[in-house]
């Protein structure tokens, strides 16, 4: 019986479920029928899951041991372990330094200190390397994403290489590599802040022994984040019916013309409206919204997508391209979509 | 019903892989295995062969995997998998035969350490629609919008009703039309008389 985490759980999620008598499966599930019984046991859980955790929390009591605290643990087993998954050769006293955090040496001198003991620390942390694999992951996204991604102006670049470098995206990918055991830290789980440090002091000790394997891995495991994600959702352009007009001057085309084509219940709560942008008489944007103003919004980020080639359905990601150094994409405010690569989707 | 039966959760398939692993390198979920056994009990004796036989071969497999093995006498065979994701999964081994334990190690193996969930699409996509949804306005001919009703205009696809099929065909019999080749032998067939 495989123990199963306690969620919070609440009747409108759990109606969700269904959780009829049978256990069998079929396309068309009746979704209301629930037990009785089913709403008073998540009660009864519920109530007795807060009382463990209020008990935890008052007695200052964590229950969750570090694993290095185990009986079953070695650490050097640990650590060709993380080099065997990623398929990385890194030695040992290397590793040993990715994972030091500065808190952890801290914390050693202070236990030297109350002991009255004077052993030199051969300890060195993390913080150099950190700052090397940054400098690395930032200069090898920021190629990538430009050779990706040519159509997309420079603004729209560096909002998404912010996005895949940001604390959260770094400290997420530490984790699930293993490294909440691996990292010496004073707390336990180690801090989202240790996590993105020791993950970038990792490709920076990659850097160290092979650039090629550096660059492969943040490829591999950094920009394979962007798969699935809507760039349009990452960048947001805050003015597009201006952006959209400065683009059609820097193409010589004419200016933008925003046209009312179809629209639904006018003057009812339901409306829709859909308003088409014309450049020179021709169809550039198309889109609905709620309102006018709304439905002409829309259009313009529409038109912008169709240039800029950043429709969903429509990006292919070169995710095991190396790019070189590369020039900075032109900015959105001398945009004008010629000398474009051959893209795939044309 | 059984008692996963409450806490089952229906997921898709895009909740399968841990921060898009495979898209780029794949990276095996299985951090830890911890197997704990009793060196004389017979309940651990399919374990104590799996260990003996086939332990080394899989640990030269799974380079990712740490494998830690706790003798302790008087307890029950237990596999304890842990999971990159923090989850811990243990399995009862007590009184399997080599070949279950090896089928069980290789099963934990194989997981992500997501929790069991009902899925019941083998398909997902985040955009279904690539030429956009069909909306009203779809097959609409833009001019649709100029109309001022009512518009006198016969209905596209104009089948003749069976009136208007009788009434054409009288009236073309009334002409005297001919008949197209062969079709005259054949009324002449069909036609009832008295001396046929």
């Amino acid at each position: 019986m495989r123990p199963l985490k306690m969620a919070q759980l609440n009747l409108g999620e759990f109606l969700r479920f269904n959780f009829g008598a049978s256990f069998h499966t079929s396309s068309n599930r009746c979704r209301s029928h629930t037990s009785r019984e089913t709403k008073p046991v998540l009660m009864e859980l519920n109530r007795r899951r807060k009382t463990i955790e209020l008990n935890n929390k008052l007695k200052e009591v964590n229950p969750m041991d570090r694993r290095s605290s185990f009986l079953e643990w070695n650490f050097q087993a640990e650590l060709a372990a993380l080099n065997g998954r990623l398929g990385e050769n890194i030695p040992a006293g290397v590793l040993t330094e990715v994972f030091t955090t500065e808190g952890h040496i801290e914390a050693e001198r202070e236990k030297q200190e109350e002991l009255n003991i004077d052993i030199p620390l051969n300890m060195k942390s993390n913080t150099e390397l950190s700052v090397a694999g940054e400098n690395l992951i930032s200069k090898i996204i920021t190629n990538w994403l430009r050779g990706a991604l040519p159509a997309l102006p420079e603004e729209g670049v560096q909002a998404v290489k912010t996005y895949l470098t940001s604390e959260d995206i770094l400290a997420d990918l530490g984790f699930h590599i293993g490294f909440k055991d691996l990292i010496l830290a004073v707390e336990y789980p180690p801090l989202k802040s240790d996590f993105a440090k020791a993950f970038k002091a990792f490709v920076g000790a990659l850097e160290r022994q092979d650039v090629d394997r550096a660059e492969s891995f943040i490829l591999d495991l950094v920009a394979v984040q962007l798969v699935g994600k809507d760039i349009n959702e990452i960048w947001d352009i805050p003015l597009p019916m201006r952006m959209l007009s400065k683009i059609l001057e820097n193409q010589g085309k004419g200016e933008p013309e925003a046209r009312l084509i179809w629209q639904l219940g006018p003057k009812t709560l339901l409306a829709n409206y859909t308003v088409g942008i014309y450049s020179d008489k021709e169809l550039i944007g198309e889109y609905h919204g709620e309102t006018l103003e709304i439905a002409e919004d829309m259009a313009a980020r529409d038109a912008l997508r169709k240039l800029f080639k950043t429709d969903v359905s429509k990006v292919v990601l070169p995710t095991k391209e190396k790019f070189a150094n590369a020039a900075p994409n032109p900015s959105a405010q001398e945009w004008t979509g010629q000398n474009l690569p051959n893209l795939i989707m044309g | 019903m059984t008692s996963m039966g409450l806490l089952l959760k229906r997921t898709f398939i895009n909740q399968n892989a841990p921060l898009n692993n495979g898209a780029g390198r794949f990276v095996p979920q299985l951090a830890r295995l911890t197997i704990k056994f009793c060196k004389s009990h017979g309940s651990s004796q399919g374990v104590r062969r799996f260990i003996e036989e086939d332990i080394v071969q899989f640990a030269k497999n799974n380079p990712g995997t740490v494998i830690y093995l706790k003798p302790r006498r008087h307890r029950s065979p237990v596999l304890v998998a842990e999971y990159l994701n923090g989850e811990k999964h243990h399995q009862s081994l007590s009184n399997y035969g080599v070949n279950e334990v090896s089928s069980y190690v290789d099963f934990y193996r194989n997981q992500s350490g997501v929790e069991y969930s009902d899925q019941q699409k083998n398909t997902y996509s985040d955009h279904p629609s690539i030429q956009g949804y069909w909306n009203p306005h779809t097959h609409q001919e833009p001019g649709v919008n100029f109309l001022k009703y009512p518009v006198n205009k016969p209905a596209i696809l104009h089948q003749p009703s069976a009136t208007e099929i009788v009434r054409n065909a009288f009236i073309s019999q009334q002409e005297g039309n001919e008949f197209s080749p062969g079709e005259e032998e054949k009324l002449e067939a069909r036609k009832q008389t008295s001396s046929s």
